[in-house]
Formats: structure tokens, C-alpha cells, sequence
């Protein structure tokens, strides 16, 4: 018996010795797949980062050795430079823009496109994914022609006599803008759109059934049915949204340029400016008050996406840790 | 067996990186034939307009050293791209000058070509080639002079098809703005609409520099943003205003193709080739582009028109085009025959034969494939005026000029001209005139920080708008 008992534990101990083994092989293994990612994430991203940093706190062309040493200087005068501030509300118009009618356009479009009822789905939902996988430089330089002073659109306005002469679209400050806003919508209308089909099509098809039962319609299922379910999905969206608007730089580029007189410049548009391509333009490539900028454009990204998670996650996360409280309370009683 | 594994997995995991890291180095030594004698040399190329003429000249000096192969290469973006190879230590041999000299200088990128340019060489270029932190630095060669300094000065290009269209002679080139005004108009009306008088671009740098060049009329003692008789920097003056004002006049008249506010010289070359322009304001090397690009030959030339049919100026020397070779070059005896070759070859192939400008070196052979080529030549040589450089006296000047240059939010004027004749600035004057106080207000904070550099570097009392600043006028300074 004693024996019988003696040779039970030291098998159980020779299972977990094996199982401890197992466990450590899984993790060399899991540590070796992962090893390439995280050496280029230091190489490409962490580094580059905390370098970023570094450069910001200096006078620097990018060539040479760092040795002007001007601590906060360039975030001084980042502060105080009209451009960069013009930069960053262009930016700010050109987010809440695409935000706005992008995910607001991309819900419609799904709700449409998940009807039952509707034929050729696959052939819509391709149509309307089209743009996101167009490159977005040669999207810029089409429609710059579309709406150029004698571009299509103008031309056929003033065809049906809707206007006298053309509109300037490119090179009024304000229509730019919105121009921008329409276009970096519609590029990024197709990939919002299938965000939002995951999340209409992770409803379960009960809830619909219950609610025609109830007698409820169209409007009324979308109201108390559709839209509260897809609010966790809606929150990721917006997020998303929200942080690819700062990445216009590519639509920027190619669409004004930043034109007229810095009028349309976004923040990543003024960084590559100043980092890059300032001599034959007049002026200097100052790479530290680039780096400078982009710092200040990485706490931009972080406040926003901070302020709109705490806006969407917070009462979440508060809810789930209160439902906690509560089964621990079952538990206890 | 599993450690093993493990062990060729980590092995070639240390391969991938390493191979990544690594430099091709095998091209240089064996190209893509297998030739295993052919060195194969890098060229970038920013100049559109140089295509043709390298693409020649390579090729015939291949033929002469089938030992050496050149690969060119063209830089759209060529200030990114060379900034981003020097940072990688991967500089190509050679390349069209990019990247201030100093910058290059300070890093040792670029290597001394006094071995190839002797003073003999040196003697056989224009004057006004070799100048400090464009050609030259402390006296030594560092670039292989293209292009004259006697050139980029805009000129008027008119098309012969509108002029016989609309039954105009040459007599009718106007001078004035009073006089072109009236002539776009008679063009607006006998054509109908169809024909524009002038069709112009919008990069900011263009805009700066048609009413720098028209603004000499007015207040010549500003060639460009310096007044080298008060030693400070100006770029608010009575010429550059009304110049601005002079170029929205058209556009809002109707005397202007609408498309001007938002196209680039290329388009505006195109435009102007078809007809529907009778005018077209640009530099020396358009003659080329429309011969070559457009098949455009019907076209001749004239000086820009100015306020009161005055005389105009462009400062000579205002850009160092040159190829610069790289320090790092493991090929410099090839990259030496090759220039070695260009110097003989070069300005005549890429210059002369192809019409695309105006060559550094002096008494150059050749055929201009147009026969407009001599009349650019000579506006040219009476336009594009040397003025003082600075730098020549007071070789500090290089350094504070970079520091002067950082503290300013925009380089120039031509970004605010732009927004004026697009109707995004309403106030021309107090905008460039607040431009002008921040130069000045950045200038005199630099000569603080520079005790080796005065103000006084600055004032060339010796100097007189119009007359060309020579290495005599210097001396009598030094």
C-alpha cells in the first residue's frame, strides 16, 4: 500500500517535472517566433521613437554629428509659430471630418448593404472597397484634375448652368479643406464599412425576429435594437478613424500641397516639410525641430486617442469591474 | 534532435539578420551581364531637363571605356532622397548638386576635385563659376561647374502660331504692364476667349522669383533678399509688391489662364505649346522642354515685361549647378576618367546639343538643336548680373547664413504671393512687409550669436545695381 502510494506520488511528480519541461519548450518556442517581430519593432519603431526624441532637444539638419545641444528651444518656437499651429487645426478639421462623414457614411452603407433582401451584396461591398485599396498619391493627382479650375466637375456645372465660372476647389482655403475631408472620407469609406458589417452581422438574428414580433419597424429595430448592440464595435471605429486622420500626409501631398500660402498644411505635411525638403523651397532642413513636431504630433495622437478611449471605454470598464463587485458579493453571501 | 532543431532555427534566425544588415557589394565587382571587368558607377539626376544630354554623353563614353558602366538615376524628391542616403552611408558616386556644400562638408561626404580642376581648368569656365559654398570651399573645387552662373534670369516666351493667328508682329511684344494689359486684351478679344495672354504656375519658389526679377524695375538696389547697400535682409520693397500686385491684375482681369493658381511649370510649358497661351514666363531651359517635350518649335523670346518698360536683373550664380562625387566613392579613378571625359565632352552634349541651357564652360562647340538657343543665350548674358556674395570676403558667413536661415518660419516670399493671387491674403503689403521684420529681426539676433560676422559684411559700397560685381570689386574690399 505504502509502496503503491510512494510509486503514485512519484509519478505525479515526474508528470509535473515533464509538464514544467513542456512548458518551458513552449516558451523558447513561443520567444523564437517572436523574436524577428520584436527585434524589427525595436530596429524600425522603438528606436526611431526614442530618437525622435532625442533629435527634438537639438539644432540638427539630419547630417552630421549632434553637438548643438539647445534643449526645449525648438518646442519654444514650435509654440509660438503661427504655421505649426495653422498645421495643427487643419489637421484637427481634417480628423473630425473624416471621422464624421467617413464612420457616419460607412454605417449607412452597411445597414444598407447587410439588408437580406438586397441582390448583388458582394458585387456593392467590392465596389465600395475599391478606394481603400487604391494608392492614395494617385488618388490625389486624380482628383486634383477632376477638380481643377477646368477639371470635370466645374465643367459640369457650368454645362448645367449651376455656376457662371469655375469655382476655385484647390486653391480656396476653406473648399480645400472640405475637399480633402470628402476625399480622405471616401478612401477610407470601404474599410469603415466592413468594420461595421462584422459588427451588424454579429447580432444575433433573434433579436430581429423578437422585435418584428413585437411589431416594431425599421427605424424602431435600428433605435433599440441595431445601434445599442453595436456601440462597443462603434467605439473601436471612431478610435480608428480617429488616429488614420492624422496620417493624411500622402492625400495632402499630392492634392495641394499644403497650398495656398501653408493654408492646407497638415501636421505630418509641416514635420516632412521641415525634415526634408526646405532647400529648394528657400529655406532649411532642420531635422530637430521636425523631430520636435513629430513629438508633439505623437502626444497629439496619444491625448486623443487617451480622451476618446476614457470617453467610450471608461463607463465599460466601470460597469465590468461593478458586475465583479457584485458576483463577489453572491459569492460571499 | 529537438536541440538540434533549436539550434539551426537560432542559426537561421542570426543569417536572416546579418544578411539584412549586410551591403551588396558584389554589384560593383560583377554586373548584371556577368562582366566581371565592368565597374559600374551611380549617377542621380535632379534636372528633368538634363535627361537627354546625360543619357548621350553616357553613352558615348561608354563606347570610349566599355570598362565603366554608368547607371543614372532621376531624383524627383532629390533632396529626401540624398539626405536619406547620406544617412545611410550610401551615397551614390556621383550626383547633381543637392544638400548645401557646407552640410556636405561638415560630414566629409563629398570629395575635392582640385585634382581635375587646375587653374588652367578653372580658367577655361565663365566667371562667377567658382564662389564659396557653391563650387568651391576654402579655395578647393567641389563641384564639376554644368550650368553658367549667367543663367536661370526669367524670360517671355511668346508663341508664333497665336501672334500669326491674331495677325501680331514682333513690334508687338510689349515692355510695359500698361502695354502687355492692353495687348491681352486685344488677345482676349480677336480671339474670342479661346486664347489666354499669359499662362503662369503656382510653386512658391517661381512666384518669388517673377516678382524678385520684375521688382529690380522698381527698386533695383534689392536683387534678391539682401540690400547690400544698408547690409540688412529685404524682401519688402516697392518692386516685389507691386510685382505681386501686377500678377493678380492679370488673373483678375481675365488676362491670366485660370489654371495658373494651381498648375506647375511642366503643365504650364504644355498649355502654352497648344496654343492656348501667347505668353509664357520662364527660366532659360524651357526652349529645350518645348522643342524636346512639346514639339513646339514656333516660339521666340523676350525680357520679361516690367512697370515702366524698365530693365530687369537676376542675380548670377544664384544656384551651384554642378555633380558632386562621393568621399566614400570606392571607384575614384573611374568616376576621375569619366569627368575627366565630361570636361571635354559635357557641356557641348548636355548642354549646347540639347538646348537645355546655358553651359559654365566657355568657347563650347556643338549644335543647339533650335534656332532660338542664341537669342536665350544672349537675353542670358545681359539678365542674369553677378552680384556680391558675402560668403567670397568672410567665409563665416557660410555658418551664420544656416543659423540666420533656421530661425525663419518661411524662406521666402513666394508662398505669401501665392496666397495673394489666389485671393487667400488680402493685405500683400503688411504681410510681406511682416516677413521682411522677422528676416531682419533673425538676422541682427544672429549677428549676436556671431561675433565673427558683422553687418558690415553685409554692405558692398562698391557695388551698383546693374553692373556686374567682379573678382576686381572684391579685391577692392579685401
Amino acid at each position: 500500500m505504502a509502496n503503491n502510494l510512494e510509486l503514485s506520488q512519484k509519478s505525479t511528480s515526474k508528470d509535473t517535472s515533464n509538464l514544467k519541461t513542456l512548458q518551458k519548450r513552449k516558451a523558447i518556442w513561443a520567444y523564437i517566433f517572436l523574436a524577428p517581430q520584436i527585434i524589427v519593432f525595436f530596429i524600425f519603431s522603438a528606436y526611431p521613437i526614442v530618437m525622435s526624441y532625442v533629435y527634438s532637444f537639438y539644432e540638427w539638419s539630419g547630417i552630421g554629428p549632434l553637438n548643438d545641444f539647445i534643449g526645449l528651444a525648438n518646442y519654444q518656437q514650435l509654440l509660438t509659430s503661427e504655421r505649426f499651429w495653422n498645421s495643427a487645426l487643419v489637421s484637427i478639421y481634417y480628423i473630425l471630418g473624416t471621422t464624421v462623414l467617413g464612420v457616419g457614411g460607412a454605417l449607412i452603407l452597411a445597414i444598407i448593404l447587410n439588408d437580406q433582401k438586397l441582390k448583388s451584396k458582394g458585387f456593392y461591398r467590392a465596389i465600395y472597397f475599391l478606394p481603400v485599396v487604391t494608392t492614395t498619391a494617385i488618388v490625389g493627382i486624380i482628383i486634383g484634375s477632376i477638380f481643377g479650375i477646368n477639371g470635370f466637375f466645374n465643367q459640369l456645372l457650368v454645362d448645367f448652368n449651376i455656376i457662371d465660372k469655375p469655382i476655385p476647389w484647390l486653391t480656396d482655403p476653406v473648399l480645400a479643406v472640405i475637399i480633402l475631408i470628402v476625399i480622405g472620407s471616401w478612401k477610407g469609406l470601404g474599410i469603415n464599412m466592413v468594420y461595421w458589417l462584422a459588427g451588424l452581422q454579429s447580432i444575433p438574428n433573434e433579436l430581429y425576429e423578437s422585435a418584428q414580433l413585437d411589431g416594431a419597424g425599421f427605424w424602431a429595430t435600428l433605435r433599440h435594437v441595431t445601434l445599442p448592440l453595436l456601440k462597443p464595435i462603434a467605439a473601436v471605429i471612431i478610435l480608428l478613424s480617429l488616429v488614420s486622420g492624422i496620417n493624411a500626409f500622402d492625400l495632402v501631398k499630392t492634392l495641394t500641397n499644403g497650398g495656398p500660402n501653408f493654408a492646407t498644411e497638415t501636421m505630418d505635411l509641416f514635420i516632412y516639410n521641415y525634415a526634408f525638403s526646405s532647400q529648394l523651397g528657400g529655406g532649411q532642413v532642420r531635422m530637430g525641430y521636425a523631430s520636435a513636431a513629430g513629438v508633439l504630433l505623437g502626444l497629439f495622437t496619444f491625448v486623443i486617442s487617451m480622451v476618446f478611449g476614457a470617453a467610450s471605454f471608461g463607463k465599460q470598464i466601470i460597469k465590468l469591474k461593478g458586475n465583479k463587485k457584485k458576483k463577489g458579493g453572491v459569492k460571499a453571501l | 534532435m529537438k536541440k538540434f532543431s533549436l539550434l539551426f532555427v537560432l542559426m537561421m534566425t542570426v543569417v536572416f539578420i546579418l544578411g539584412a544588415c549586410s551591403d551588396d557589394e558584389s554589384v560593383d565587382s560583377e554586373n548584371e551581364n556577368g562582366d566581371e571587368d565592368v565597374v559600374t558607377l551611380s549617377l542621380w539626376n535632379r534636372y528633368s531637363e538634363l535627361r537627354g544630354g546625360f543619357a548621350q554623353l553616357i553613352k558615348d563614353f561608354e563606347a570610349e571605356h566599355p570598362g565603366i558602366r554608368i547607371e543614372t538615376q532621376d531624383t524627383p524628391e532629390a533632396e529626401t532622397q540624398l539626405r536619406t542616403a547620406l544617412s545611410e552611408g550610401n551615397l551614390p558616386d556621383m550626383w547633381t548638386n543637392i544638400v548645401d556644400l557646407s552640410e556636405l562638408m561638415e560630414v566629409d561626404a563629398v570629395k575635392n576635385l582640385d585634382e581635375i580642376f587646375t587653374e588652367d581648368v578653372k580658367a577655361q569656365f565663365q566667371d562667377g563659376t567658382w564662389y564659396e559654398n557653391g563650387t568651391t570651399a576654402d579655395g578647393s573645387v567641389y563641384g564639376f561647374p554644368l550650368a553658367a552662373p549667367q543663367s536661370k534670369a526669367m524670360i517671355m516666351y511668346y508663341n508664333k502660331d497665336v501672334f500669326d493667328m491674331l495677325g501680331l508682329t514682333e513690334d508687338d511684344i510689349p515692355a510695359s504692364w500698361e502695354e502687355f494689359k492692353a495687348l491681352g486684351q486685344t488677345i482676349v478679344d480677336e480671339s474670342n476667349g479661346s486664347v489666354y495672354p499669359i499662362v503662369w504656375n503656382n510653386p512658391g519658389w517661381a512666384n518669388e522669383q517673377l516678382v524678385s526679377m520684375m521688382g529690380t524695375a522698381i527698386t533695383p538696389e534689392v536683387p534678391w533678399q539682401e540690400n547690400y547697400k544698408e547690409g540688412v535682409p529685404q524682401v519688402y520693397t516697392e518692386g516685389k509688391i507691386e510685382s505681386a500686385e501686377f500678377i493678380k491684375e492679370l488673373l483678375d482681369e481675365g488676362l491670366m489662364s485660370p489654371e495658373s493658381v494651381e498648375i506647375g511649370l511642366g503643365e504650364a510649358e504644355a498649355l502654352f505649346a497648344v496654343g492656348q497661351s501667347a505668353f509664357l514666363w520662364s527660366g532659360d531651359w524651357v526652349g529645350r522642354q518645348l522643342v524636346v517635350e512639346t514639339e513646339f518649335e514656333n516660339w521666340g523670346v523676350a525680357p520679361l515685361p516690367t512697370k515702366d518698360g524698365n530693365p530687369y536683373y537676376y542675380h548670377a550664380g544664384s544656384e551651384a549647378t554642378s555633380i558632386r562625387v562621393s568621399n566614400d566613392t570606392e571607384h575614384w579613378e573611374e568616376v576621375k576618367t569619366f569627368l575627366e571625359y565630361a570636361l571635354e565632352h559635357l557641356h557641348e552634349t548636355v548642354y549646347v546639343n540639347t538646348g537645355a541651357g546655358l553651359p559654365a564652360k566657355e568657347d563650347v562647340g556643338g549644335e543647339p538643336p533650335f534656332e532660338q538657343y542664341n537669342d536665350i543665350l544672349e537675353l542670358e548674358s545681359q539678365l542674369a548680373i553677378p552680384v556680391p556674395k558675402p560668403a567670397e570676403l568672410n567665409p563665416d558667413i557660410v555658418e551664420f547664413n544656416r543659423a540666420y536661415r533656421n530661425k525663419l518660419e518661411v524662406g521666402g516670399i513666394g508662398d505669401a504671393v501665392v496666397g495673394y493671387i489666389t485671393g487667400n491674403i488680402d493685405d500683400i503689403d503688411s504681410e510681406i512687409e511682416q516677413i521682411d521684420h522677422d528676416m531682419k529681426d533673425a538676422f541682427m539676433e544672429t549677428l549676436d550669436e556671431f561675433p565673427e560676422v558683422s553687418q558690415d559684411d553685409y554692405i558692398y559700397p562698391n557695388w551698383e545695381p546693374f553692373e556686374p560685381y567682379t573678382v576686381e570689386k572684391y579685391d577692392e574690399l579685401r
